[in-house]
């Protein structure tokens, strides 16, 4: 699969793990379920017993929270910075539920109510009338008849109408279709996973009516600074697991970054940088440097990884570049061993 | 537990060895963390199975003097030993509180077995119970981290309070286990340091003493401690028995907090206490029980949030529901946004409580305590709970001036009970205009233990409050005057000898110091807390060595003899009948004999013109011919009379002439001295003076000094050049331009 995908979904990476843990499984499972409680959360959080992976670096709190959520009436709403991990987390939850993570609408401005509900061939609408052959199923139908989890991402970049459709949805868990004279009624598992990115348009502008039908779960940032290292060595030793050639990667310079991340998100009050500082961007910069210490054959250097910095930070502000310019000037100066990053810095930021 | 233990051969024989001496001891051992509501609920289990002739328990030894006091049945926790600076605690759920009453129940002996707190001691405050020791070892962080758990409590929690266990003993085995493994990663030089092994020393002594008497021993000491005692019989050392005074007082929830800064305690006491209380009920009541604690929660949230607390319990693999769980589910359930620690504070602060413990009013015999609490009663200000009151000061009666003088003793004393709305220099500095006074106080445990450490300096309040005001310095005569005005406001007249005071005003020379002195008198006089005490027969004889010392006026600088001669005469016209002739009597007389600057000789005649209501125009006659600065003496003069600007015959025709008279050069040279004549009048007396010189002048416009007419964009324009001119100015070394 992996030769012919550029990348493949969580239930697709992870099969060994689902089939293995749905064999040892011998918990209780909720109706429309393929795992127990408990072994969704061993899935997400690991289990060295088992010998299964953790997946997501973050309190184990909140995946239990997101996981009793799913279990209730209400759908799960995970908000946070971008780059918290969301997405990733949503994914492994539906896999491990429902044993698929596709059923999925990507939401945007111009996100419409038919993508939620359904569609029509218009072909066989016209040649023979209204018929379920002729009707296109979303992913919330699909989820709906089937007892799935279906994912919607990013639900805030959609029209607030459109959003709305989901109330009845989601209360009545029925889906009718007047053309037809029918209506759906979902079967137990289904339930919605949405997704929202703060810095955008903010959950503020969600109805109360939609609010009320969703249990948030704030994800956070990662704190510790000995996770976030282990983190991005692993995901980035992961995007290169089926490369012929692996780059060396400089444990140091990943340590120094992390650092420099938790500094700049934590210690810097009023000066902290406007650009995302998530452990994905770290994840890009490494990566980024990586590539180029493997294609240009040179070892990873601060100067390489000052220049992703600016690459992935430096988006339109242009108070960022000072802000970065004053952090270097109070902090990275005094610190003697960060000299080849501070000089690489140093040029980048404050000509 | 296993992760860990199994990491180690040695570290998991030494658990073993552990596990067996606990088996195999004819000592009951209940192994405890301070303040634990399950340790609590299974120590009673335990002692009942065992029935001991005998309970020991980790304490001050000297502690056993306040049994009878603790086993009566009016005293409610919390509330707390204090001996040497160090707080020892007791709430409904401490495994200590529960063992003592249930021996004063059985009428079973009950001793204290650990070193007592001296103030020699090395060891911080409060950190004997602490449960630092076991919660933060490497061995518990393990654990943490593979648990999945968030912190220290949310452990604990999980592994003692939320489980169920086979039996008591299985239930101590466990904790003794958890406690040993943590002391594990401990060595020797350490634990000497923390002073363990000497407690332990002592603990083991008692213990060994006690078997000797008793059949059957029952000895509850933190968990930390406790496989350290089990070789007691080879204990060789004494039993120690040098002790300081030790003083039971109430205690409040949130001090009990270990969230709040107390290290030996749980986080969230109300909670602990209602997990300890409700320790019987089912989980779906415990549920519904907290649900119902919670403030404003709706029928639909109750059920939501219940549905999910127990998926969440069952997830987590627990039978009852910790504080986290409970946290978590009201914020998956309640909260419609990005969450963040403020959202929880209404939820934590339910869980915190609000308790404050009571003695039996007859049993207290704490020095200077039950005084003041009694003079508190008797003023009837509120003591009896754990918030904040304030008492607002509206008008002087009888009781409002008592309740304030017990205020403020107790503020004087810094015992941190009572606190003046506007701080401490103020209170002082009475605010004179002020038509009403606010306070707040609080009534704390460390108020009490305050009370109780200043109850060595004297036997009642007011004998501390005399030393208080004895130390006060009295070198000079605003000292001992301030000493005066305190003491008054003390309740305690006599603190100052009127004949001393009357030396020292006789003795003062400092016509500063004196003038100070009167002003301030004068003001305070007035004040009704003052009226009918002695402060306004020092007038007189005040007035007589500052008006005896006036010559010396000379010696100050300009701008202090002009305040002072403006003060002065402000008073005199206000006390007209008392003080308006001799002031006119002492003017002219200066005027007369005492050879002065121009600037405040010219000063001293405005001022006698003006206390008769004369005309000033002969003095501004003078004044054309005096061929000095011209400006110096009406910068004197506009201080002194300010109101003769707005006369005819007044100022501004001078002042006017003299500008004429100048050329462009020393125009721009007097602009400074000339804004800051004008820049402390208000905008009527500006307007007044733009008139006066319009028609001085014969300008043909009035000044348009004021904004009318003035775009915003002007008005910032005008802000903007402002801001320039400042910081050119500032460049060109001419500040002065732009003092006010």
């Amino acid at each position: 699969m992996s030769d012919t995908i550029m990348r493949a979904r969580a239930e697709q990476a992870y099969q060994t793990e689902l089939t293995q843990l749905v064999e040892a499984d011998s918990g209780p499972r909720p109706a429309g379920w393929q795992l127990s409680a408990a072994a969704v959360k061993r899935f997400i959080c690991g289990d060295a017993k088992l010998g299964i992976k953790r997946k997501y670096y973050g309190d184990d709190a909140l995946v239990e929270r997101a996981i009793v959520s799913i279990m209730g009436n209400n759908g799960l709403m995970m908000v946070g910075e971008p780059g918290t991990a969301k997405s990733m987390l949503s994914e492994l939850l539906a896999a491990a539920i429902s044993g698929t993570s596709e059923l999925l609408i990507q939401g945007t401005a111009g996100t419409t109510e038919e993508q939620i509900k359904y569609s029509w061939n218009f072909a066989m609408l016209l040649a023979n009338g209204p018929s379920l052959e002729a009707l296109l199923k979303s992913p919330v139908y699909q989820a709906m008849e089937q007892g799935k989890l279906v994912r919607i991402e990013e639900i805030t970049r959609c029209p607030q109408e459109i959003q709305d459709v989901l109330i009845s949805l989601m209360s009545e868990k029925t889906l009718t279709i007047p053309e037809l004279g029918i209506a759906i009624q979902a079967k137990p598992g289904f339930n919605i996973i949405a997704t929202a990115n703060l810095l955008d348009r903010g959950v503020n502008e969600m109805s109360s009516a939609l609010k009320r039908r969703f249990n948030f779960e704030t994800v956070p940032v990662l704190n510790d600074v000995a996770l976030e290292r282990e983190l991005i060595l692993n995901q980035v030793n992961a995007r290169f697991a089926d490369a012929a050639e692996k780059p060396q990667l400089d444990e140091e310079l990943v340590q120094l970054l992390v650092q420099v991340f938790h500094d700049l998100r934590h210690n810097l009050g009023a000066q902290a940088l406007d650009a995302t500082l998530s452990t994905a961007e770290a994840v890009n910069i490494v990566h980024s440097c990586a590539l180029h210490s493997l294609y240009w054959q040179t070892p990873m250097s601060a100067e390489q990884l000052a220049q992703q910095m600016h690459g992935t930070l430096i988006k339109d502000k242009a108070d960022d570049v000072k802000k970065l310019a004053h952090y270097l000037d109070a902090v990275v100066r005094e610190r003697k061993e960060w000299r080849a990053f501070f000089n690489a810095g140093k040029a980048l930021w404050m000509k | 537990m296993d992760e860990v233990i199994s990491s180690s051969h040695a570290f998991q024989q030494r658990l073993a060895d552990i596990s067996q001496q606990y088996d195999r001891s004819d000592i009951c051992w209940l192994p405890v963390r301070h303040h634990s509501p399950a340790c609590a609920a299974f120590s009673l289990t335990r002692l009942a199975e065992f029935q001991p002739d005998i309970v020991l328990i980790e304490g001050p030894r000297s502690f056993s003097q306040h049994l009878p006091q603790l086993q009566r049945p009016e005293v409610v926790p919390p509330i707390a030993i204090y001996q040497a600076h160090s707080y020892f605690p007791l709430a409904l759920n401490s495994p200590e509180w529960q063992t003592l009453r249930w021996a004063g129940e059985q009428q079973l002996p009950v001793q204290f077995i650990d070193l007592d707190s001296s103030d020699q001691d090395d060891e911080q405050p409060q950190s004997r119970w602490s449960d630092a020791r076991i919660l933060s070892s490497e061995y518990s962080r393990q654990l943490q981290q593979s648990l999945g758990c968030r912190d220290r409590d949310e452990l604990w929690l999980r592994l003692f309070e939320q489980q169920t266990f086979a039996s008591a003993t299985d239930f101590f085995r466990q904790v003794l286990l958890f406690c040993a493994a943590s002391r594990l990663y401990y060595d020797d030089d350490t634990l000497a340091q923390l002073g363990d092994v000497a407690r332990e020393q002592q603990m083991r002594a008692s213990i060994k003493a006690a078997k000797q008497q008793y059949q059957r021993v029952a000895v509850l000491t933190g968990g930390f401690h406790t496989s350290a005692l089990f070789d007691y019989a080879d204990e060789t050392a004494a039993i120690s028995d040098n002790a300081d005074d030790s003083y039971l007082i109430r205690y409040t929830d949130e001090l009990l907090d270990a969230h709040r800064g107390y290290d030996a305690g749980m986080p969230y006491p109300a909670f602990c206490r209602w997990l300890f209380e409700q320790r019987h009920s089912n989980a779906a009541d415990w549920t519904l029980f907290l649900l119902n604690q919670m403030p404003k929660l709706s029928y639909i949230d109750k059920q939501n949030t219940f549905e999910h607390l127990r998926q969440l319990c069952q997830l987590r693999g627990v039978q009852r529901a910790s504080c986290f769980d409970l946290f978590d589910s009201l914020g998956s359930c309640l909260l419609k946004q990005q969450s963040s620690a403020r959202d929880y504070q209404p939820w934590q602060q339910q869980l915190r409580g609000n308790n404050l413990g009571e003695l039996p009013s007859d049993s207290r015999q704490l020095p200077l305590v039950e005084e003041v609490m009694q003079r508190c009663k008797q003023a009837k200000l509120t003591i009896g709970g754990t918030s904040r009151s304030h008492f607002a000061l509206y008008e002087m009666t009888d009781p409002q001036r008592q309740r304030r003088q017990l205020l403020s003793q107790l503020l004087v004393l810094n015992l941190g009970f009572a606190s003046y709305e506007h701080g401490l220099g103020a209170f002082y500095n009475i605010h004179t205009a002020g038509k009403h006074e606010s306070w707040q106080y609080q009534w704390t445990p460390a108020v009490e233990v305050a009370l109780i450490g200043l109850s060595r300096q004297g036997a009642t309040l007011d004998d501390i409050v005399r030393q208080h005001l004895t130390a006060l310095p009295t070198d000079t005569l605003p000292q001992l005057f301030d000493k005066l005005v305190l003491s008054l406001q003390l309740g305690i007249a006599d603190a100052v000898d009127s004949q001393l005071l009357q030396q020292y005003i006789d003795d003062c020379s400092s016509i500063q110091a004196l003038t100070d002195c009167f002003i301030k008198l004068f003001s305070l006089s007035k004040h009704p807390l003052f009226t009918g005490a002695t402060l306004s027969d020092l007038l007189a004889p005040l007035w007589r060595q500052l008006s005896f010392h006036l010559p010396a006026l000379n010696q100050l600088e300009d701008a202090e003899a002009l305040q002072l001669l403006l003060s002065l005469q402000a008073i005199a016209r206000q006390q007209q009948q008392t003080l308006q002739q001799p002031w006119r009597e002492r003017l002219q007389w200066l005027i007369g004999h005492n050879p002065h600057k121009p600037t405040l000789w010219f000063a001293l005649k405005a001022l006698a013109l003006d206390l008769d209501n004369a005309s000033p125009a002969p003095l501004l006659a003078e004044l054309q011919q005096y061929s000095g600065d011209h400006f110096a003496v009406l910068h004197a003069l506009i201080t002194v009379v300010p109101h003769w600007l707005n006369r005819a015959d007044g100022l501004l025709p001078v002042l006017n002439h003299s500008l004429e008279a100048l050329d462009d050069r020393d125009f721009v040279e007097q602009l400074p001295k000339l804004r800051q004549l004008f820049c402390a009048m208000d905008a009527r007396q500006i307007d007044g003076i733009s008139h006066t010189l319009g028609e001085l002048n014969q300008w043909q416009q009035a000044l348009n000094w004021l904004n009318d007419g003035i775009s915003e964009q002007a008005v910032q324009q005008g802000m903007a050049l402002e801001q320039q001119l400042q910081q050119t100015l500032t460049q060109q070394g001419l500040r002065a331009w732009i003092t006010h």
